[in-house]
């Protein structure tokens, strides 16, 4: 009876109780999305970087350089000649060195020409079929085989450039030779292939906008040497402090640190994330401030109602139980529905970023951080009802029945 | 054994004026009407036996326990068992129905004794509306099953006639008197009511 009480009296006076639920979802809404959004992408970044601590490729912005080779998420740079890169890669210093080379694509996702050992560093496991040993044979990132409903021994075109809409490579028929499984990285949503495959498609391509002969040996030789970037693995961290300057300052490269690099991106986007941050904790202040008004207002007409239920032996203890209750409630049900709109957000990026970036990310895993969101908004709720409980505490009932 | 004995009581309103009671008994089934003019203190009498007042001289039997040793939280735990209260004004919790205002004063939500109740008392259709809705004797009557619901020993009553015409200040009497009665509790009416007089013989009157 009691509970139904608390539930009756909430439901009372429904608009103050809206305008405080609608201030404290809102604010556990936001602060719930921003720190979902940042520690998926973090995730999602940590996943995809896998030991890469380098990235070689053609001057320009080094963020771009990290974007596009890495996560294929901007484009390339440029492309840089194999010959100045085979100077650096054979350095004792590196341990590993993978070469990419891109530019195409097929239905938005990327066409990675590479080597298996990029395979290997995203511990993808074929999931039908084998890996690529001929010029022209593709592997398929599991979002792309799901998406193209592509299986093995099937064929396509790719399109020039990352648009759908671009030139197609009519006389370049891809055969699709192994799927991969699933594995929550940047692999997914990638069509891979070997070096050689993209190169002869783009010197094929490049003589057609020339219109250049392809006997012309001299430049097709030198489109055969290019790459577009390659991801250096180094033996140990004296490499990062040494080969970075060496490239940038002697050679016609630049080298870029991928963890420094996101780590600024991060940064810079967590400068918003906590502008956005500090608006919705004011929002949940306000929440706060809204529970508090609204409680007390309702005290005022609710003295006589105190008073009687202490006249039929409530003690002051469960009058007080009942008023941090009433705040209590609001507090977890403001911060329950919250997290709900910050799901359905999430739920409406993901289906965004899939479709524009081929980006996941998960919408129901419930954060570590909002335990602590959680917590606060208990606060917000206990503090805003402590002043009206701590009126009931002390009401003389006998004063109040008298002065009625 | 008397339901209630009282000896002594002296109530001071911030040590200016000072109330002191005759004292009072009243056995199982009986009825007591105290009168006097406004003012006069009756009303605060009541609060004292209702143990909703504490701060007094004197000594509270009820049902042979002393009151007047308890602290808070044993007054409220003892009030809720053993004392049923009418006031004068039928005031009820907005939020909730005829029926959850009655059933929240019970300890027990005895679901079964609020139908008889409600049966005897002829507000069992008006169970389920709220109480804003009922007319004054209606709302009186809803009172009485409140305070009656937990089968009190005691049953106080403060002015539960002096807003009623005469025809409902005679049925609301006569409910009261007949309910406690039938449960074996002692009734004390406090009113300035002249009409009650002519009712009940047994009655003390504070100057």
């Amino acid at each position: 009876m009691i509970f139904k009480l608390i539930i009756r009296n909430l439901l009372y006076k429904p608009l103050s109780t809206i305008l405080s639920l609608i201030l404290l979802l809102f604010g556990v809404a936001i602060i719930s999305l921003l720190l979902t959004v940042q520690q998926q992408l973090e995730r999602k970044f940590n996943t995809d970087l896998k030991d890469i601590d380098l990235v070689i490729g053609a001057k320009g912005s080094p963020l771009q350089l990290v974007l596009s080779a890495i996560f294929h998420a901007d484009v390339p740079t440029g492309n840089i000649a194999e010959e100045e890169v085979n100077r650096i890669v054979h350095n004792p210093m590196i341990e590993q060195a993978i070469p990419l080379a891109y530019g195409d694509s097929y239905k938005g996702f990327t066409i990675l020409g590479t080597d298996s050992d990029y395979v290997t560093k995203y511990n993808a496991v074929l999931k039908k079929g084998r890996l690529f040993n001929q010029p022209m044979e593709a592997l398929l990132g599991a979002n792309v085989a799901a998406a193209a409903h592509k299986d093995i021994d099937s064929t396509f075109f790719g399109t020039h450039g990352q648009s759908e809409k671009g030139h197609q490579h009519k006389d370049h028929l891809y055969k699709v030779v192994g799927v991969l499984q699933p594995t929550g990285s940047v692999i997914d949503n990638l069509v891979i292939t070997n070096v050689e495959t993209v190169r002869e498609i783009h010197e094929h391509h490049h003589d057609e906008d020339t219109g250049a002969k392809a006997n012309d040996e001299d430049e097709k030789e030198n489109h055969k040497k290019e790459i577009t970037a390659v991801l250096i693995k180094f033996r140990s961290p004296m490499g990062l402090m040494i080969l970075p300057q060496m490239i940038n300052e002697t050679t016609n490269m630049q080298a870029a640190s991928p963890t420094l690099e996101i780590n600024r991106l991060l940064n810079l986007m967590g400068i918003g994330i906590l502008t956005l941050q500090y608006i919705a904790a004011a929002i949940m202040i306000m929440a706060g401030l809204s529970v508090f008004i609204s409680l007390f207002n309702r005290l005022n007409e609710r003295r006589y109602e105190m008073a009687l239920l202490r006249s039929y032996g409530y003690s002051r203890w469960q009058l007080f139980i009942i008023i941090l209750s009433e705040g209590l409630i609001l507090a977890v049900t403001g911060f329950i529905c919250g997290i709900i709109i910050s799901r359905l957000g999430l739920w409406m990026l993901n289906n965004y970023s899939s479709t524009e970036y081929h980006v996941q990310l998960q919408s129901l895993h419930f954060q570590p951080q909002e335990m602590w969101l959680l917590v606060i908004s208990i606060c917000i709720g206990l503090i805003a009802s402590l002043f009206p409980a701590i009126k009931v505490f002390t009401l003389n009932i006998s004063k109040t029945l008298a002065n009625e | 054994m008397p339901v209630i004995t009282t000896s002594n009581i002296i109530y001071s309103y911030d040590g200016k004026r000072t109330f002191s009671y005759p004292d009072i008994i009243c056995d199982a089934g009986e009825t007591l009407l105290v009168t006097g003019k406004s003012g006069c203190g009756k009303t605060t009498l009541l609060h004292i036996l209702g143990g909703m007042l504490n701060r007094y001289k004197g000594t509270i039997l009820i049902n042979g326990v002393n009151i007047s040793a308890f602290i808070n939280g044993q007054l409220d735990a003892f009030r809720g068992k053993n004392i049923g209260i009418v006031f004068q004004h039928s005031h009820f919790i907005k939020s909730l129905s005829v029926r959850d205002n009655i059933l929240i004063a019970s300890k027990n939500n005895k679901y079964t004794n609020l139908q008889q109740l409600a049966e005897k008392l002829q507000i069992k259709h008006l169970l389920s509306k709220p109480p804003a809705t009922l007319s004054q004797g209606e709302q009186q009557r809803a009172a009485i099953a409140r305070a009656l619901i937990n089968k009190p020993s005691l049953l106080l009553a403060d002015e539960p006639t002096s807003s009623l015409d005469d025809g409902n200040a005679a049925a609301v009497l006569d409910l009261l008197q007949a309910q406690s009665a039938a449960l074996g509790s002692a009734l004390i009416i406090v009113t300035h009511d002249e009409r009650l007089k002519q009712k009940i013989a047994n009655g003390i009157t504070l100057s």
